[in-house]
């Protein structure tokens, strides 16, 4: 992944995959009978490849440590409901802060939690996932006892996550994850804690410090994919048995798609136009009257692992 | 200036657990000189680098630098102070370009409100290598997609961005070809000139003797003299090192080529990408056939090769007894070949499994009883009858691997082997970082083997050693072999060397 | 120079204690109740499904990789099993028909991790989420109408597998077949000696791509084995089935000390312990009265983390101990043993 990329070169990569990517919208259009190209088709895939690109860019931060964690989708669920509660007592305001807050919070718990246990990752990343699930069951149960339901944003609060607001959101994300990941110390710093731990450390690079800033900057913006969420749905369904696994896929497949077009296009920049090719794909699927949720998500698993095999074509390394 | 002492210790002492890795080590550097630390595995020479680098604390005794109390917290301390390191044990961040590589942990100074400046320094670096005559590098790759050589002269400038008083160089030139070689040299040399001094270590003897000034030697822990090199011989290097007198020849007496009628391997229009062009040998039973050249010559690449390792390889490696072609390492594996690779500790053992699994790998095939199954009493049997005929040093064969020495360990990697029926051996630097004493042990079985009717390729990085032990040589450059030796008059340091570079 | 046989091994004492120590737990915290539910036999009843896919996972976690797809794989083969049967119309068929299918998605796993290099645990959660997602599809009415696996009853050879006489030996031989494919052949120490170090195994010359391809397919196979067991119990297939298969079977794997890494330290009889381990956290919490799917995801969550945790520590423990010298970990880089 080469940060500091030809910058002719990439934008001349980014116009064509834009290219590429209207074509195609033309097309299916055409073979939708109009249906796809209605501006509030268009606005839904936008704002579902927004939603989609937060995470991804938290993904990133992770990555860039070296990990692999499943608990996000989790995560994002818990900024959801702390979000929609103190949206509902604070408005807007109380929105957004809820859902940073409780994102820096637990991806900063997170990440200590995988550089001080040694465990794998992405097991200790699923055994997380279960017990935040577990924890929003007990936030159910206790919303039941009291006999209210789930919470349900009031819909004046909603305007973040929603046309025109979220493309500010949008423009503002993109801007600060890519002076964050590329060119910041703590970028660097995250790589190189990732990449090797050890020569990082002895090389001074204060690795506590990393891990910390990283899970805040990380927590930054799932806490936005979260309170985003519940902003536009206003009610969000609680998850379990591993369904908050759900919520990632898309954005793990962009990453993917993403990490695969990296040599042209700087990683932070590709994920949105990954995003929004996957939700181009999703649409076209339900136009055509699969029901959500069923053949999409195969199709997403044959994505995952058709870009997993490219990615991976000429490894040497050893894989498990 | 010269001559005065710009490092010292005195008495410095560090215990790993039950072993004492220091004892009262007395060592004093001085200005304007290069000093090599000599030792088997395990006589402390590292543990006393690490020490002076930072990298490990000491339990007890000092450390004086320019003539003040020096106790180093971190590499980067020791590079604060003016000591600049190229450890085995660093190296370079993989995820990160070679340039800010070279300057990672000390980028304040590029960085305004969090931003990195990269071009600028990479205009320091490119800066750097001029002043010192190293080459050019992409500073804009990053340096885990680089190969070794690259990587250790990113560590190279790494350790000289500091502009550093002492130079410390822990095992480094048996990464680098030979022009870096030289430039590397040419930088000592430079050194010397502006007063500053080297430290440094290398188990090729032949080359600290030729470069240093003085020499520590430490055994078991302890320092067993300081010398000037201009003073001992290489003879009596050894014998301080070890202890004991060498016991008659270490490597082959006679002085004539000898093999048998059979060809145990014949290799056809060997090509593997660019680093080995279109090779063809034969390879006789009972001749020992040494393949020597630099780094990027492709030698290590013909080992993988010969035994089915390398995807890429073209041509046909086919043993005669059976015209069974190899082409992979289960297919070599199955007809008998043999291979012991250069990194035993990551490419040849299992180093958290006991020692009994390590050894029974390669030979299973053969332990099945009769209803296919592997029984723990034959590999039990096969296990220990191996760990004693080889005089390897353990508790038990339930032992891990990590807990055995280089030179045990080497002795498992290779002896595993012998038990089974093989029809070709192949070596890759057999004797690297292992201790005299195994290395004789290792040169004596080889004999015994070619006695045995075993034909077997020598691949080393050690001249001196193919030319002990070797029947013929393929000098290689590369990716071709450039020149043929036959043992006798044909065998000298000079032959090859011509060829090779 | 003593020439002993091999040491106990510490990660095995562990789960023995693990086991014993949960126990003792929820003994007092139920008041005794935990022992009157408490039978060999329920326990492998309510278990049996995730004990058998464990055995065939136990090849997966030997090499070091990862099956999330296990469950899906039930699922998915189980309704190809029973759709086709009911088109045919002759119920025996669902059982080969199963089998085949799930053998063939873990060879697909096989070739996808072993031959093509993607990284197991990507390939097997992205089968986790893709898979379910077509398990849903085929109870939709669209798909009904060509599969019709929802009008399936259980009947014929498979209603065989509930009664006793039939489940527990056919149980205890699964178990013993793979003890010994494991413990006792070459493929079982080739799978073991990929998780210790893969570059090795290759080095010497052990067949990788073909013993990931068969360790796969072994997981795989299993996960269809269980599904049979499932079809004798549930007499369908349904929306969930083999819903968190892979969760419950990796809390068992690590509660029984098994390292993520595999490799030799990949016992049977820790499976076994671990399997009782969980199986005893989860009847313990129900006695309490936690609701279930609190519960299950809690013990789940923190059996992963927890055991993971010690296990992890017990190896450095056991590590150090065995290793002459070792370099501190104030600076944890690259070992060099002296001696």
């Amino acid at each position: 992944m080469d940060v500091t990329g030809n910058l002719k070169k990439m934008v001349i990569s980014i116009l064509i995959l834009v290219l590429v990517i209207v074509a195609f919208a033309f097309i299916f259009n055409i073979a939708c009978d109009g249906k796809f190209l209605t501006g509030s088709n268009i606005n839904q895939i936008l704002t579902n490849s927004i939603l989609a690109s937060f995470i991804a860019w938290g993904f990133c931060f992770v990555f860039a440590l070296n990990y692999m964690d499943f608990s996000i989708g989790a995560v994002i669920m818990l900024c959801v409901y702390a979000s929609g509660e103190l949206g509902n007592i604070l408005g807007p305001v109380g929105l957004v802060i809820a859902g940073i807050v409780v994102g820096v919070v637990v991806m900063t718990f997170n990440f200590s939690l995988f550089a001080f246990l040694k465990i794998p990752s992405w097991v200790a990343g699923l055994g997380l996932a279960l017990i935040y699930e577990a924890i929003i069951s007990v936030y159910q149960r206790y919303k039941e006892s009291v006999g209210a339901n789930l919470v349900m944003l009031k819909s004046e609060y909603g305007i973040l996550g929603r046309p025109p607001l979220i493309y500010v959101m949008f423009i503002i994300g993109i801007i600060l994850a890519y002076i964050l990941y590329n060119r910041s110390s703590l970028g660097l710093n995250a790589r190189s804690v990732g990449s090797n731990q050890a020569v990082a450390k002895a090389m001074g690079i204060n690795v506590t410090k990393t891990l910390i800033l990283t899970g805040v900057v990380c927590g930054i913006f799932i806490g936005c994919a979260g309170f985003l969420r519940e902003s536009y749905s206003l009610l969000v369904n609680v998850p379990s048995s591993l369904s908050s696994l759900a919520v990632i896929f898309p954005p793990f497949a962009a990453i993917f798609i993403a990490q695969v077009i990296s040599r042209w296009i700087n990683m932070i920049i590709a994920v949105p136009l990954c995003a929004v090719i996957i939700y181009i794909c999703y649409n076209v699927l339900s136009l055509v009257g699969i029901p959500s949720g069923t053949i999409s998500e195969f199709m997403l698993a044959l994505f995952i692992i058709v870009f997993g095999i490219i990615a991976q074509r000429g490894t040497k390394e050893v894989v498990k | 200036m010269a001559g005065e002492i710009i490092l010292k210790t005195e008495k410095l002492c560090k215990t790993f657990g039950p072993t004492k890795a220091n004892i009262d080590v007395d060592f004093e550097l001085r200005r304007g000189e290069v000093h090599g630390l000599v030792g088997e595995n395990g006589s402390g020479k590292s543990t006393l680098l690490s020490q002076i680098a930072g990298i490990i604390g000491s339990d007890s005794g000092r450390i004086e630098l320019q003539g003040e109390v020096y106790e180093p917290h971190s590499p980067l301390d020791a590079y604060d102070h003016g000591i600049g390191i190229v450890v085995q044990e660093l190296g370079v961040i993989g995820n990160v370009p070679a340039g800010v590589n070279v300057f990672i942990g000390r980028t304040q100074r590029f960085t305004k409100f969090g931003i990195v400046n990269t071009t600028k320094i990479n205009e320091e670096v490119r800066e750097i290598a001029k002043e010192w005559d190293l080459g050019d590098l992409p500073l804009n790759k990053l340096a885990g997609a680089m190969n070794v050589e690259s990587r250790k002269q990113v560590e190279l400038l790494r350790a000289l961005a500091v502009d550093p008083e002492i130079l410390i160089l822990d095992e480094i030139t048996q990464a680098l070809s030979y022009d870096n070689r030289r430039r590397l040299y040419a930088i000592i040399e430079k050194f010397k000139a502006m007063g500053r001094s080297i430290l440094m270590i290398s188990h090729d003897l032949e080359e600290i003797m030729a470069t240093c000034d003085r020499l520590t030697v430490l055994r078991d822990g302890r320092v067993v003299d300081t010398v000037e090199t201009s003073a001992i011989s290489m003879n009596d290097l050894k014998r301080m090192m070890v202890g004991r007198e060498m016991e008659g020849e270490y490597y082959r007496v006679d002085n004539e080529p000898s093999r048998r009628e059979s060809i145990a391997l014949s290799v056809e229009n060997l090509s593997v990408t660019d680093e080995v062009k279109d090779m063809s040998f034969d390879i006789y039973d009972g001749e020992i056939v040494g393949f020597c050249g630099l780094s990027g010559s492709g030698i290590h690449t013909i080992g993988k090769a010969l035994y089915g390792l390398s995807d890429e390889a073209k041509g046909k490696v086919r043993l005669r007894k059976n015209e069974a072609l190899i082409d992979s390492s289960q297919k070599a594996l199955h007809e008998g070949m043999a291979y012991v690779p250069k990194e035993r500790d990551w490419e040849g053992l299992m180093m958290q499994a006991n020692i009994r699994d390590n050894i029974t790998l390669p030979g299973l095939d053969d332990l099945k009883s009769k209803a296919g199954f592997v029984w723990n009493g034959a590999l039990n049997k096969t296990a220990n009858k191996a760990v004693s005929e080889f005089s390897v040093k353990c508790n038990s064969i339930a032992q891990e691997m990590g807990g055995l020495s280089g030179g045990n360990k080497q002795k498992v990697n290779l002896g595993r082997w012998i038990a089974k029926d093989l029809s070709c051996l192949v070596l890759d630097c057999p004797t690297r970082g292992v201790d005299v004493g195994a290395k004789a042990y290792i040169y004596n079985l080889l004999k015994s083997l070619k006695a045995d009717g075993l034909g077997m390729i020598l691949i080393s990085d050690e001249l001196m050693e193919v030319l002990g032990m070797a029947d013929r040589i393929f000098v290689v450059k590369d990716g071709e072999i450039a020149r043929e030796l036959k043992r006798g008059d044909e065998f000298t340091e000079d032959n090859i060397i011509e060829v090779m570079l | 120079m003593k020439i002993r046989r091999a040491k106990m091994d510490v990660s095995m004492l562990t789960s023995v204690i693990l086991m014993v120590g949960i126990f003792v737990v929820f003994l007092f915290l139920t008041g005794g109740n935990e022992i009157s539910k408490f039978s060999l036999t329920n326990i492998i009843d309510s278990s049996i499904i995730y004990i058998i896919a464990g055995l065939g996972y136990l090849f997966v976690i030997a090499m070091g990789s990862a099956d999330l797809s296990i469950g899906a794989n039930l699922g998915i083969s189980c309704i190809i099993g029973t759709s086709l049967a009911t088109i045919w119309g002759v119920d025996w068929t669902a059982i080969p028909v199963t089998l085949a299918a799930a053998l063939g998605i873990g060879l697909i796993n096989g070739v996808l991790v072993g031959r093509l290099k993607v990284p197991s645990f990507m390939v097997t959660v992205a089968w986790l989420l893709g898979i379910r997602g077509m398990i849903i599809y085929t109870q939709t009415e669209v798909f009904e109408e060509l599969f019709p696996t929802m009008y399936y009853q259980t009947a014929g050879p498979l209603l065989l597998l509930k009664e006793s006489f039939v489940k527990y030996p056919l149980f205890v031989a699964l178990i013993v077949v793979v003890y010994l494919v494991l413990t006792h052949t070459k493929f079982g120490h080739y799978c073991r000696s990929i998780g210790e170090n893969e570059l090795v195994a290759r080095n010497v010359g052990v067949p990788i791509k073909n013993v990931k391809l068969w360790a796969f397919g072994l997981s795989g196979l299993m996960a269809g084995v269980a599904g049979l067991f499932y079809l004798a119990r549930n007499g369908g297939t349904n929306n969930t089935i083999g819903q968190n298969l892979e969760v419950d079977v990796i809390a068992c794997i690590f509660a029984g000390c098994i390292l993520v890494t595999g490799g030799y330290s990949t016992k049977l009889p820790k499976l076994l312990l671990g399997c009782f381990t969980f199986a005893i956290l989860k009847n313990g919490l129900g006695l309490m009265g936690y609701n279930t799917a609190f519960a299950k995801e809690l013990s789940q969550g923190l059996v992963i983390i927890l055991i993971m945790f010690a296990v992890i520590k017990m190896k450095d423990w056991e590590s150090k101990r065995a290793v002459t010298i070792t370099r501190e970990d104030e600076v944890a880089l690259t070992d060099r043993a002296i001696s």
